[in-house]
């Protein structure tokens, strides 16, 4: 993957957090939906912050943080589709925010 | 095949026609195909030029909308200042972008006009008003970098502006110069590599943005879905809230189907794709043109299919109902 469509990875996994949030499972206003919505916005924050920095796409780490993010947003997806946990589903929330650090702090 | 022989007619004709001026660019290929894919193409740009306006404006209703929607599903204060911020470009970051997609679409323009044949009249006159957007587009972007507006929110186009604009008046000054038409045709080959960053500037930013336009939009979904299931476990419940709140979540439904045709992202790759199927028609050798010819007519039909006239506040709809 170009570690430049980094940005766009991740809004696929923020369209398929959306998606879950909006299907009513878990049941919306509930702590675990606001868990699953804190999660959703601290990846938009990264998404966000992301936009305005120039990704070294040459970087060794970096292009390894874009393939985390690539690897954990289809996992997301497939555990999304499955009806996973929100446990499952914050954990690849994690993955998905640590690896953004990654490429935030390599500028 | 007719525009076969006609295509060679036209190679044959070439070194005549060349000591009279520079329309021998495309080595006289001047079939009908070849005009109407160009006027396509042109039109095409035109439109995409549009569009690509339309949805940089987008973005910033979409992202103001949204933050209203949240400082009121918060109960927190909305100001001026606050949605000035949450806008993703500033005016002056939106006209650079309009006037770098102008300056494209015009220097493409310029060299349709010497693909198709054109009298040379009517490759100066598009090489005159290419050259006037161009000189905007340098005098916007020399104040943009010089001083940068405070509260800049997009990494800037200073290196492939300044280069592709560089580039471009290069081959313009040749055209408005009556520069021969191998002159003309090596300055093309020379320059037009040079542009490339500016339209891959371009298309990442045009990708990014809109994803962030998808993610505002649905944000805006998740704060309706939470606002309605609070007003429905209210007590008493209000009814006419209740109503309110599904209208809008009605028109969320709508608009998230309505966005996801205003991305201009694959309009513009193709674009660049129609750009360099031009250049080739022009600078290759007359023993391939016929081949580039009929790239160029592939490749124009793949950018007309992709451009979508603009759909003003399409996306934001919902958000500022």
């Amino acid at each position: 993957m170009d570690p430049e469509e980094t940005v766009q990875s991740i809004g696929d996994a923020i369209k398929a957090l959306d998606q879950q949030l909006q299907s009513g499972d878990p049941p919306i206003n509930s702590p675990q939906w606001q868990q699953l919505y804190t999660s959703r916005e601290d990846l938009d924050d990264k998404q966000q912050a992301l936009v305005l920095i120039d990704i070294q796409a040459d970087d060794a780490t970096v292009q390894t943080a874009a393939a985390t993010i690539v690897t954990a947003t289809k996992t997301l997806q497939a555990d999304i589709d499955q009806q996973g946990t929100v446990d499952t589903i914050i954990n690849d929330v994690s993955q998905i925010s640590a690896a953004a650090d990654t490429i935030l702090k390599s500028v | 095949m007719k525009h076969s022989i006609e295509f060679s007619y036209h190679i044959k004709s070439f070194a005549l026609v060349a000591t009279i001026g520079f329309c021998c660019l495309t080595g006289c290929v001047s079939d009908d195909d070849v005009d109407q894919a160009t006027t396509a193409f042109v039109q095409a740009s035109t439109t995409l030029t549009a569009a690509y306006q339309t949805f940089l404006l987008n973005a910033n209703s979409a992202a103001e909308d949204h933050y209203i929607d949240e400082q009121t599903h918060n109960a927190s204060a909305i100001t001026g200042k606050g949605i000035q911020q949450s806008a993703k470009l500033t005016d002056a970051e939106i006209k650079l972008r309009t006037d770098a997609i102008k300056a494209l679409t015009d220097y493409t323009t310029a060299l349709a006009t010497l693909a198709s044949n054109k009298p040379a009249a009517q490759n100066q006159t598009d090489a005159a008003a290419a050259s006037t957007n161009l000189t905007t587009l340098t005098t916007d972007a020399t104040s943009a970098f010089d001083a940068p507006a405070s509260g800049a929110k997009a990494p800037d186009f200073a290196g492939p502006v300044s280069i592709a604009t560089t580039a471009i008046a290069a081959v313009l000054k040749l055209i408005q110069s009556h520069a021969s038409a191998s002159e003309i045709r090596q300055s093309i080959r020379d320059n037009d590599p040079k542009i490339t960053p500016l339209y891959k500037v371009i298309e990442k930013e045009s990708a990014d943005l809109f994803s962030l336009q998808q993610n505002d939009l649905g944000d805006t979904g998740n704060t309706l879905f939470s606002a309605y299931e609070a007003a429905r476990n209210a007590k008493p419940v209000n009814q006419a809230d209740l109503l309110q709140l599904s209208d809008r979540i009605k028109q969320y439904e709508k608009d998230e189907a309505a966005l996801s045709t205003t991305d201009p992202t694959k309009a513009i790759i193709e674009f660049e794709k129609s750009h360099a199927a031009l250049v080739k028609v022009i600078t290759a050798p007359a023993s391939e043109k016929q081949t580039a010819v009929a790239e160029l007519i592939a490749q124009v039909k793949s950018f007309v299919a992709e451009v979508k006239a603009p759909s003003k506040d399409s996306a934001s709809t919902a958000q500022s109902n």
